[in-house]
């Protein structure tokens, strides 16, 4: 009798125990981060190395206004303006106040003859980088007194 | 023996809240980084007050409790105990008279001792009235009663809070949920809610399961429910309350023990005085673990209607009365805590009684179900989520929620658990963090050398640091902001940082990181500063006379001397007010005719919560979208900064000199519930203003970037540029000049991950993509985040992807080992 009484103890100790670890472990269930993956290459613009790279980057993460500023200075450099263009003003829409890539954008527009677009993003260069030659160079070639200053 | 008059009660529960108040301050002063942060600097004036106080008080509760002692003198067999408690209190209260012990106690073991030894008297007490007072009768455990107590009490727990939801989110900024979401979240918080009590109600059988094997089980039962609630009590303050506070190790865990120990004794002992009466019918054992609350029961079910009512109320009030000064929900938290335990016992002593140990194993079938419940809802959700909108993630939704509901977010932090890669970087951000001053001396920062007198006059520089200023309560970062023209005034004949941050989420390492232009080792002490003091260098090398208000940081950061004048010396840290400090400025330049180049420093404290939360608005004032306080206190400091301009262009000094009006880091006024600067870093905590009036003559030779990132730590090698010296790049842990020569190419930091770093704990961020993006690692709550900062306001949630996460654990891993080596620390 004093074993079965015992034994019933014992279970009714260890039922709630067994409950409760289970609570506990469900409770407990939550990882603090997803599942652990590499560190992958960076895609923060650092380099015009691999433009392959860099258009993978930016599919991946399309709002990285620093990737869009390396490729347009790329195609740039490649003769592709348009896609240059598009860039630039990509990365104008997403952060207005990029003033390296106003002076970009209004080195491309002095480029093409479009004065007055090149004086508005020369303006606004300079509003965000007051002082900037290259702002004023642009300016200066918009108004037709200067041969500007090589960015 | 008849029933303990109240009184009796109320005596014991002052006698041990001034106990408990002496041991908590004792282990806060034994705390190195409380003591620097709170103690020391007076941060919070009632902590004085009761230090002041402490022998006066401590005579009052021993001669309380000494005369509810009295009518057992008459007794032999217990007037020793109590003479005995009687004469060694005296003593000790003479000794506290002679030789105050809480007023000189400090960051040294003795506090910890202390501590420790004042929580023996409540102890003492305790057991003293449960050898005077006869132990009612109790008989074991009615497992119905108690199982549906506990549900009952999940559902009052659950709404409890729930009422008071609608309330809170007026008070919280940042917080938009569609119905929805709010069904989702108020139906997962009772289910957690109802785990949570199952849980308890667990314990409480596995109680009755162990007293079984004993003789005497009911008073077993009662006394294992005692133990279970000092465990429950020494891992909470250990887990939650020591953690926040940087508190850990051998040392924590018995002050922790100890306060448990001493709570739960002075909870039996007020049980017994509550449950004890001559003739009554006995209670069972969790009915007098309630006693000390609903003493024998509540006998009307009006009663328990008017309890039940009761406790939203107590609890919205108990939130909201600390919502502005709490250390991170901390003490919301433990509010929740005491809410949960008078629910349970309001809700026991409202149950119905079947009679002793009736249940058996079928009442497990209830907790079997809640388990089963909230598992099934966690998987469901987890299953559904991929196909839900953005605004119905989970996740996202039960973020949002833990802001306005304290209890889900007790819940919400109990819940994290860290995977062995986890655990092992949170490892490392500790050990980077409150570092070890011993070693090897830290790295000395040389912006130039050799470093010698600049040629040329020297403008006057006015260092304005006002702490805690919000850059989105300045009016030419947000328009909203009507109540900053006089700053608005300064700002157009200045140049604007849009994108300044403070690289430290707190005073204590953003004002030495200013004045050091750069990152430090995380250290409550900086020791042997001057090597790194690149400010203080700067000032020497050209002659200028440093005039400033000496805080307890800057006592650190510098040496007093014939170049350093302190202005309002009689002022504590907390008093530091910059309309006070410019007219004692204007009088010193008065005087002076600045024949000498002057430096002035002041880190004023007119926005900090702690002093702008109590002032009281005029009449009419308001500011819509704003914290009144907060925003009324900006703006009177407003017009002093005007009146002070105002003095500097009549005295033709305006255009000598430069001004900077900066913070040293920002504050959570509201945001997702969050008040105050803790430990803890969001967007509004890191963003500053940055305004820097530079004299004409200066401004025609150098060009800016206001668009790319600024940190306050840029501040110094800024003056060393302006001032003619050519400042070395010495990397992106460190400052840079703001002003350059024109055509210097800025756009590097464009692209730089930056680190950022909490100043109270181990939490660090990354900045990135020009300030466009803030990731943050805190290894106190284990959680990471990550905002999009590219629209103005609070920031917006990024969802984390693995990505995200190793790359950003990498590169604070990179940064924060590139600054121990540059320190010659190592560091696991």
């Amino acid at each position: 009798m004093a074993g079965v009484n015992t034994r019933s103890n014992t279970f009714r100790l260890m039922c709630p125990l067994v409950l409760l670890l289970m609570c506990v472990a469900a409770f407990r269930a939550t990882p603090t981060s997803g599942p652990e993956g590499d560190a992958t290459a960076e895609c923060d613009g650092r380099g015009a190395a691999d433009q392959v790279a860099l258009e993978r980057c930016l599919s991946t993460q399309p709002d990285n206004v620093e990737v869009m500023t390396v490729l347009g200075d790329i195609e740039e450099s490649s003769g592709h303006a348009a896609r240059a263009e598009a860039l630039y003003r990509r990365v104008l829409a997403i952060d207005p106040s990029d003033g390296d890539v106003h002076v970009r954008l209004g080195t491309l527009l002095i480029a093409r003859g479009d004065a007055a677009g090149a004086r508005r993003e020369a303006g606004e260069a300079l509003r965000w980088q007051p002082g900037s030659p290259f702002a004023q160079a642009i300016l200066n070639r918009a108004a037709g007194t200067g041969t500007g200053i090589g960015r | 023996m008849n029933r303990r008059p109240p009184v009796i009660v109320v005596a014991r529960i002052a006698h041990a809240i001034f106990f408990l108040a002496v041991s908590a301050y004792c282990f806060l002063a034994y705390t190195p980084f409380a003591y620097r942060q709170f103690i020391k600097p007076g941060v919070v004036p009632a902590i004085s007050e009761f230090v002041n106080l402490s022998p006066a008080l401590f005579c009052l509760v021993v001669l309380i409790s000494v005369f509810t002692l009295l009518p057992f003198m008459q007794r032999p067999n217990r007037r020793i105990s109590v003479v005995a408690y009687a004469v060694t209190m005296a003593a000790v209260g003479l000794w506290a008279i002679v030789r105050p012990a809480l007023a000189g106690i400090a960051d040294s073991p003795r506090s910890l001792l202390i501590g420790l030894l004042a929580l023996a008297p409540p102890i003492w007490l305790a057991a003293i009235d449960h050898r005077v007072t006869p132990a009612p009768p109790v008989e074991p455990i009615d497992e119905r009663r108690a199982l549906t107590a506990s549900f009952l009490a999940g559902l009052l727990g659950w709404a409890t809070y729930a009422v008071a939801v609608p309330f809170r989110i007026r008070q919280t900024v940042g917080i938009d949920l569609s119905p929805p979401a709010w069904a989702l979240a108020l139906g997962s918080s009772l289910v957690a809610d109802v785990l949570v009590f199952a849980a308890i109600f667990l314990v409480v059988q596995i109680a009755v399961g162990a007293a079984r094997f004993t003789r005497a089980p009911a008073r077993v039962e009662y006394w294992l429910l005692i133990a279970a609630l000092s465990a429950s009590l020494a891992i909470v303050l250990y887990g939650l309350v020591c953690a926040s506070m940087a508190f850990t190790g051998p040392d924590a865990a018995a002050a922790s023990a100890a306060i448990g120990l001493a709570v739960s004794a002075v909870w039996a002992g007020i049980g017994r005085l509550r449950a004890a009466r001559d003739g009554a019918q006995p209670l069972d054992a969790l009915a007098l673990f309630f006693a000390p609350v609903v003493g024998r029961g509540v006998q009307t079910r009006l009663r328990t209607m008017i309890l039940v009512g009761a406790l939203p109320v107590l609890a919205y009030v108990l939130a909201g009365a600390v919502a502005h000064f709490d250390w991170n929900f901390l003490i919301q938290k433990l509010g929740v805590l005491v809410v949960w335990l008078l629910a349970y016992a309001v809700t026991h002593a409202g149950t119905r009684a079947y009679g002793p140990r009736r249940g058996g194993i079928p009442v497990l079938a209830a907790p079997l179900v809640a388990l089963g419940l909230f598992a099934g809802v966690g998987a469901s959700l987890a299953a559904v989520a991929p196909r839900l909108p953005p605004g119905l993630n989970p996740q996202f939704v039960l973020d949002r929620f833990a802001a306005v509901d304290p209890s889900f977010r007790l819940i919400r932090d109990a819940r994290t658990v860290r995977s062995g890669d986890t655990a092992r970087f949170y490892a490392y951000l500790k050990a980077h963090t409150f570092v070890s001053p011993g070693g090897a001396p830290r790295a000395d920062i040389d912006f130039a050398q050799p470093l010698t007198a600049s040629p040329g006059p020297k403008p006057l520089i006015f260092l304005f640091i006002v702490d805690s200023l919000r850059r989105d309560y300045v009016s030419v970062y947000n328009p909203a902001a009507t109540f900053t023209p006089e700053i608005a005034k300064l700002a157009s004949d200045s140049f604007v940082f849009e994108r300044a941050f403070t690289r430290y989420a707190g005073t204590a390492m953003a004002v030495p990181s200013i004045w050091a232009g750069g990152m430090l080792m995380h250290e409550l002490e900086h020791r042997r500063f001057a090597g790194r003091n690149s400010l203080m260098k700067l000032l020497t090398a050209d002659g200028y006379q440093v005039v400033m208000t000496i805080d307890h940081i800057a006592k650190e950061l510098v040496t007093r001397g014939p170049r350093l004048t302190e202005m309002d010396p009689q002022l504590g840290t907390m008093q530091v007010d910059l309309c006070r400090t410019v007219d004692e400025l204007a009088a010193m330049l008065d005087a002076d005719q600045a024949r000498r180049p002057m430096f002035v420093y002041t880190l004023s404290q007119n926005a900090h919560i702690a002093n702008a939360a109590s002032r009281k608005l005029e009449p009419g004032e308001s500011y819509p979208g704003f914290f009144p306080p907060v925003a009324s206190s900006i703006r009177r400091l407003d017009g002093c900064v005007g009146r002070f301009v105002e003095f500097l262009k009549r005295s033709r000094l305006y255009d000598r000199s430069i001004i900077i009006l900066t913070s040293d880091h920002g504050d959570s006024l509201g945001e997702e519930g969050r008040w105050g600067h803790a430990y803890f870093m969001f967007p509004e905590v890191m963003r500053i203003p940055l305004i820097i009036h530079v004299p004409h003559e200066m401004r025609t030779r150098v060009s800016a970037d206001l668009a790319r990132v600024a940190f306050s730590t840029d501040i110094t090698p800024t003056l060393y540029a302006l001032l003619g010296h050519d400042a070395r790049d010495l990397g992106s842990l460190f400052g840079s000049p703001l002003f350059v020569a024109p055509g210097t190419d800025l756009s590097a930091r464009r692209r730089e991950p930056l680190l950022l770093a909490s100043s109270y704990g181990p939490v660090y961020g990354m900045l990135r993509q020009n300030g466009r993006v803030l990731y943050t690692a805190d290894a106190v709550d284990a959680r990471e985040d990550a905002f999009d900062l590219g629209r103005s306001g609070p920031g917006t949630r990024l969802a984390l992807t693995a990505e995200m996460t190793a790359t950003n654990r990498r590169l604070i891993r990179d940064q924060l080992s590139a600054l121990a080596a540059l320190n010659h620390v190592t560091l696991p």
